[in-house]
């Protein structure tokens, strides 16, 4: 799966709830010859304002072991 | 010693290198049309590429990051892209509106034909940028473009009204003779701060910046040089606004041609004043076309992560070299297709004005962020001004293409 | 330290080990495995450029630049800075190929030296 591809999909808990969409994936270890590996999910509310770099995202995060479902268009996080 | 010399060589060249071919024609049209009475325009449109140009000379020298490439890394492929074609085409235009120009300064030089005269113009062109390095390039059309001050000399000469004069440069709305209409007025409002503020000029900095190495502690310097040779540059816009107000109009000449406005030293200091004139037109609108074409190159380049460099050998960097070459010469054959070269200077204008909020705004963006700038960050004034000069800039994108229709090209 | 893929990575530059400037992260590639997410490779290359455009962009992209997306994997990574640094030679990735061709080119070209 491509970054492109992920990268503003809806994220929403597991009742349906729309929570925002996918602005990023953080990576907390060291960047180097392992696998960087993503441990943390960064979504928000990304519209044409923050985009532009008007507004600041507010942005909410989540670890990614509360991921639930993660595919391209939605994503599943425990609430 | 060697630090001041740099300076001084860098304020001439901003000074020369300031004037293309659509700011001269505006500037001597407005003067004809409408006096003194758009000189805020020019006053607030020097402002606003000193703010623009310093805070991309600032991000070039902080971040050793030229403007597309921010652009892109913050916006998007997507944005970029939209930013990236629009930009190039603009700096495609203007570079074809110079080479325009260039033949018809050439013309009144030398009785050869039109033809023949734009396909010398491409080929000194692509001769000077592939054998000249970019700080000679920049000396060498800057200084040579300094010929201009042979308008400025005129524009004394002429006694113009300085009180006058000097309240024009405040905001004001003239009293419009039945000749001339609000529209016109407002169509030049937004063409001569346009031609003041054309976008190639940023990215054009800010590459030259990196390409000559500045540090964080050039900052300074980039200030100065931002600030004088931009100051100057408007100098010589001001005075093609007296040239037209003071010489052209009272005697009915009208100031459509590039050449009209030679006729003012011409008539004060005969042979040497014209000739002073001319090649100095020549040299400013070929350096013009020089930067719009290295423009078009490092955009693309920077946008796609090619190397790039005017001063990497040929084969170093050799797309990027494609490039500039490519746009002389699909400039050249645009003009040999017969287009009418003022027609085109204007749309050249017009059309910049329009996607300038596309460029400022990542520059101010870039420019406010704490993350990326450090200590060098936007100061409140910085901000203010950029955030003033993006509106200003956003009305004019807004406002342009719908006078350009009203005037009908401010022939009205 | 933490890095924000998007912000920090993508779109950004790729350098080489000599330093030479070498194309964009035009896309990463994750895989999910072992109930975790990894960035697997970085994608460069018109190729990739062409799938996030709309259909007409991306078939004159195509056209013009040909389909090649170039994967890099991330261990050949050294360091993400201003830009992301490579461990090898941009050859060694199939990086540069377009720029080599414009060089036979440009050499042909007299005082290119």
């Amino acid at each position: 799966m491509r970054l492109n591809e992920i990268a503003g999909s809806e994220v929403v808990d597991e009742s349906g709830r729309h929570l925002g969409r996918l602005v990023d994936l953080r990576c907390r270890g060291e960047h180097g010859p392992s696998p960087m590996v993503v441990d943390e999910l960064v979504f928000g509310e990304a519209g044409w304002l923050e985009r532009l770099g008007f507004r600041a995202v507010h942005e909410r995060t989540c670890p990614w072991s509360s991921v639930r479902s993660f595919k391209t268009g939605r994503i599943v996080v425990a609430a | 010693m060697s630090k001041f010399l740099e300076i001084f060589l860098g304020i001439l060249t901003a000074m020369g290198g300031f004037v293309e071919v659509g700011e001269l024609v505006f500037s001597v049209q407005a003067g004809a049309k409408f006096g003194y009475s758009l000189l805020w325009v020019v006053l607030l449109g020097t402002i606003g590429i000193i703010v623009y140009g310093e805070m991309a000379g600032r991000i070039a020298a902080v971040t050793k990051q030229p403007v597309m490439s921010i652009i892109r890394a913050r916006t998007g492929f997507p944005v970029g892209i939209v930013v990236l074609v629009a930009a190039n085409l603009v700096s495609l235009l203007t570079c074809t509106a110079e080479i325009g120009g260039m033949a018809m300064v050439l013309s009144l030089l030398v009785a050869w034909p039109h033809a023949l005269l734009l396909v010398l113009s491409v080929l000194a062109l692509l001769a000077s940028v592939w054998l000249l390095s970019l700080q000679w390039i920049e000396r060498v059309f800057g200084l040579l473009g300094l010929l201009l001050i042979a308008y400025m000399v005129t524009a004394v000469r002429l006694d113009p009204d300085w009180t006058k004069l000097l309240a024009s440069f405040a905001p004001n709305i003239p009293q419009l003779g039945p000749g001339h209409s609000g529209i016109t007025y407002a169509y030049f409002v937004v063409a001569l701060a346009s031609s003041i503020m054309l976008p190639y000029e940023t990215y054009f900095y800010a590459s030259g910046a990196i390409e000559d190495g500045w540090k964080p502690e050039d900052v300074t310097t980039n200030r100065m040089v931002a600030g004088i040779g931009f100051v100057l540059g408007s100098v010589l816009a001001v005075a093609l606004v007296i040239v037209g107000a003071d010489f052209l109009a009272p005697k009915g000449i009208d100031p459509e041609l590039p050449g009209a406005a030679a006729l003012a030293p011409a008539s004060f200091y005969g042979q040497a004043g014209l000739l002073t004139a001319l090649l100095g037109m020549l040299f400013a609108f070929a350096g013009a076309a020089i930067e719009n074409a290295l423009t078009v190159a490092y955009n693309l380049a920077q946008f796609f992560g090619w190397p790039w460099g005017k001063e990497q050998r040929p084969q170093q960097a050799a797309r990027f070299t494609s490039t500039w070459i490519a746009v002389f010469v699909i400039a050249g054959l645009v003009m040999l297709t017969g287009v009418d070269p003022i027609s085109l200077v204007e749309y050249s204008i017009v059309f910049a004005v329009v996607i300038l909020p596309l460029t400022y705004l990542p520059v101010l963006m870039f420019a406010r962020d704490r993350r990326v700038m450090g200590s060098h960050v936007n100061g409140r004034l910085a901000s203010g001004l950029g955030w003033f000069y993006l509106a200003v800039v956003s009305l004019a994108a807004l406002a342009a293409i719908p006078l350009l229709i009203l005037s009908h090209g401010g022939a009205v | 330290m933490s890095l924000d893929l998007v912000r920090m990575v993508l779109d950004h530059q790729l350098v080489d080990v000599d330093g030479i400037d070498c194309g964009k992260v035009d896309d990463l590639e994750l895989e999910q495995a072992g109930g975790k997410l990894r960035v697997r490779a970085i994608v460069a290359g018109p190729g990739s450029a062409a799938t996030e455009l709309w259909p007409f962009g991306g078939w004159i992209i195509r056209k013009l630049f040909g389909t090649a997306a170039t994967k890099i994997p991330w261990h050949e990574v050294v360091t993400v800075d201003c830009k992301v640094e490579l461990r090898l030679h941009a050859e060694s990735f199939g990086l540069l190929a377009a720029e080599r061709r414009a060089a036979r080119w440009i050499s042909r070209l007299p005082l290119s030296e």
